[in-house]
């Protein structure tokens, strides 16, 4: 089941809760601000960074023009080492198809390893509706899954919760009234807790980093371990990834880990990369005998159609560096987009994946085209155009509000007649002038204008139009050399 | 479901329009062209032979993490004891049963051998570390349980010198990955920063992990 459904209590509303939430916000400036000062210092110790991106970008570019290629490649090679590849045009498909596995294999519960491809297609519920226990087994999923709630953040998707609300959850669910208040003891319940659900599981349900192409692995990245325990203990691993996440090797897949584990984490290397070829092998020591790969497309193709827009997006590598350093993001933080897919990234992704609609046509608004988030994208995603792409087709397509649309031809019709213009503006900036008084910030505007000053001020315009200033510079001397006043 | 895997192809061949008949052996030189000078994309190592940056890079992994080097196989058991000593915990371990270390002699040193790794001890070899990251590359076989990793709550590996690569990418082939189930780069103790972004060491897998040079 897609999340599209879960989308519709308006954009603006959740913006403004999440807005009135103190909580979130001390929370998120806890995790991105580390993020943010850790990838930059481990970047800055890399000076050819720039050119390891390009060189990213250019892989990741080589793998889309040529993906055909590259699946049919991956499949073949999959299949010779024992997996059975499955495929899935729609999320829901793709959910069916797990749940039909977990079914055969008689599984009564299953550990999931974090996924957000697992989100966009809906596993949990699904799993949930066929009556089948299901455990997350990475920390954040873990309290997100203890909370009710859906991820945040693609890296961190417990990074709405202060410690405090994360301690009386553990308290809670993990019947410990006693527990601690310290993250490590907390991380400790988690562990004693999630441990016993490892060894119980009958089904393993893993995500993917990377499926190299020319041995048919599929590659996993953790810090926790956790996705080994998920992988490795049950008699059944399922992977479900998305096929933009296609390499043509292992060494392409390392030269991409580089980037990926510095945008993310500001680490140099994840502690644990699994690479999956096959079930175990004869004789192995552990292992599962039953190895799935669900092969998804829910969107992409439709991407890939799309040169010189969206399908630039099918570089993307989640690392989640774009939502760490976007101005909006970091105010009302991952839930307020509503989708599978927060911040910059997921503005672009909702819309692609689930339609633009009356509710994801906001997502590309609530973006300040500052730009930060393709300056640290390790593959250099033209994100803002991306995001002005949909804010056009929204246009386009009759999806702007009613205000918005005579607003704009208002303006139009006064751009195009000077005289009317010029007087507009005179009496527009005196009025505001006059609205803002000594402060010189106008606290609220009238009519449409409110939305403007529901969540910021505005300063009072000053003494002078452009147009005048611009006159007036015009007939002075030495002109060109001050400054517009 | 072979007829979502067709329409997913064709979906596939569509959008790509002419970029879709490009000959598989121009492609496969395009990608190996793609790593033709893995050294201007790595990151820059200091000065050093690829030991002794192991050692520092493992020096600059988070806590939980620690390296000692030793002459001989011989010398092990009596460095696994002394690490056990350090952390305070019994001589109680997990030997995983292959040649270079089921032949010592771990009883003289003061270790009891046990089959538990579950939250216990596990000492491992590993054939092959990775200086740049100071990682270990663990490969599944029969005597090389993955879950001798991940399950115990210390880990101790001992990586012979000669095994000691210095990039990422020279780790292992694409052979390497076809011989077995798992190829496993293990890179310090495990840890989370999913609460508030502190750093927690020992959330699933170990709590500590000491590498044992050899040579
Ligand atoms: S768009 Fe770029 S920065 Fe954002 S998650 Fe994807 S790869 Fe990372």
């Amino acid at each position: 089941m897609a999340q599209a459904s879960e989308i519709v209590p308006g954009f603006d509303r959740r913006t403004a809760e999440a807005l009135a939430n103190r909580q979130l916000k001390i929370a998120i400036d806890r995790t991105a601000g580390t993020a943010r000062a850790k990838r930059a210092a481990i970047v800055g110790e890399w000076p050819d960074f720039a050119v390891a991106r390009a060189h990213g970008k250019a892989i990741k570019d080589h793998v889309v023009a040529h993906l055909g290629h590259y699946l049919a490649e991956f499949e073949r090679n999959a299949v010779a080492s024992g997996a059975v590849v499955h495929f899935a045009r729609t999320a829901d498909e793709a959910a069916t198809i797990v749940v039909g596995i977990c079914e055969a294999a008689g599984a009564k519960r299953v550990t999931r390893s974090k996924s957000m491809l697992g989100e966009e297609i809906g596993l949990p519920h699904a799993l949930e509706a066929a009556g089948i226990e299901r455990t997350e087994t990475d920390l954040a999923e873990h309290i997100v899954q203890l909370a009710g709630e859906r991820p945040s953040h693609i890296i961190w998707p417990a990074m709405h919760k202060t410690r405090e609300e994360i301690h009386e959850l553990f308290k809670a669910g993990h019947a410990a009234p006693d527990l601690g208040e310290t993250p490590v003891e907390m991380a400790a319940s988690a562990r004693r807790i999630l441990r016993e659900k490892f060894h119980a599981a009958d089904v393993g349900i893993s995500g993917a980093n990377f499926l190299i192409a020319d041995s048919g692995s599929v590659a996993v990245v953790t810090n926790e371990g956790n996705a080994e325990l998920t992988t490795t203990l049950p008699p059944v691993h399922i992977v479900t990834a998305g096929i933009e996440k296609l390499v043509p090797s292992a060494g392409h897949a390392l030269q991409m880990l580089r980037l990926l584990v510095r945008s993310a984490t500001g680490a140099a290397m994840t502690q644990y990369t699994t690479f999956h070829t096959g079930p175990k092998r004869a004789g192995d020591a552990d292992g599962p005998r039953e190895f799935h790969i669900v092969l998804v497309d829910n969107g992409r193709t439709r991407m890939l159609a799309e040169e010189g827009g969206l399908r630039d997006m099918l570089r993307c590598i989640r690392c989640g560096a774009c939502m760490n350093h976007c101005p909006v993001f970091n105010q009302i933080g991952g839930h307020a987009y509503g989708g599978t897919y927060p911040g910059p990234m997921g503005a672009v992704l909702t819309p692609a994946l689930d339609g633009l609609s009356m509710q994801t046509r906001d997502l590309a608004h609530a973006c300040t085209l500052n730009g930060r988030c393709r300056e640290v994208c390790p593959v250099d995603i033209p994100l803002p155009t991306l995001l002005r792409g949909w804010r056009t087709k929204s246009w386009r397509e009759g999806l702007e509000p009613v205000t918005m649309r005579s607003g704009l031809s208002l303006w139009r019709s006064l751009a195009t007649h000077p005289l009317a213009y010029r007087l507009g503006v005179a009496a527009a900036s005196l009025a505001l002038r006059l609205m803002a008084g000594r402060s010189r910030r106008i606290r609220r505007l009238p009519l449409v204008g409110g939305a403007w000053t529901r969540h910021r001020d505005m300063p009072a315009p000053s003494g002078s139009t452009f147009l005048n200033s611009a006159a007036a510079r015009a007939r002075a001397p030495g002109r060109g050399k001050g400054e517009i006043r | 479901m072979s007829e979502a895997r067709d329409t997913i192809f064709a979906a596939i061949r569509g959008a790509l329009g002419s970029l879709a008949d490009t000959p598989a052996d121009e492609i496969r030189r395009e990608a190996a062209r793609l790593l033709e000078t893995p050294e201007r994309v790595r990151p820059i190592l200091p000065e050093g032979t690829a030991v002794e940056l192991f050692v520092a890079a493992v020096k600059r992994l988070p806590p939980g993490a620690s390296v000692e080097r030793v002459l001989d196989i011989s010398a092990v058991p009596a460095a696994v004891a002394a690490h056990l000593q350090r952390l305070g915990i019994s001589g109680l371990a997990r030997i995983q049963p292959v040649a270079p270390l089921a032949g010592l002699d771990w009883h003289s040193a003061g270790i009891s051998v046990t089959e538990t790794v579950d939250e216990g001890v596990a000492v491992t070899f590993v054939e092959t570390g990775i200086a740049e990251t100071a990682s270990l590359v663990v490969r599944s076989g029969p005597a090389s349980a993955i879950l001798d990793s991940i399950l115990p709550l210390h880990h101790v590996a001992v990586l012979p010198a000669s095994g000691i690569v210095r990039h990422l990418d020279e780790a292992f082939s694409p052979a390497d990955l076809k011989a077995g189930r798992n190829v496993m780069i293990v890179t310090g103790p495990s840890g989370t920063t999913d609460i508030e972004g502190n750093l927690v060491i020992g959330v699933h897998g170990p709590r500590t992990l000491h590498v044992v040079i050899v040579g």
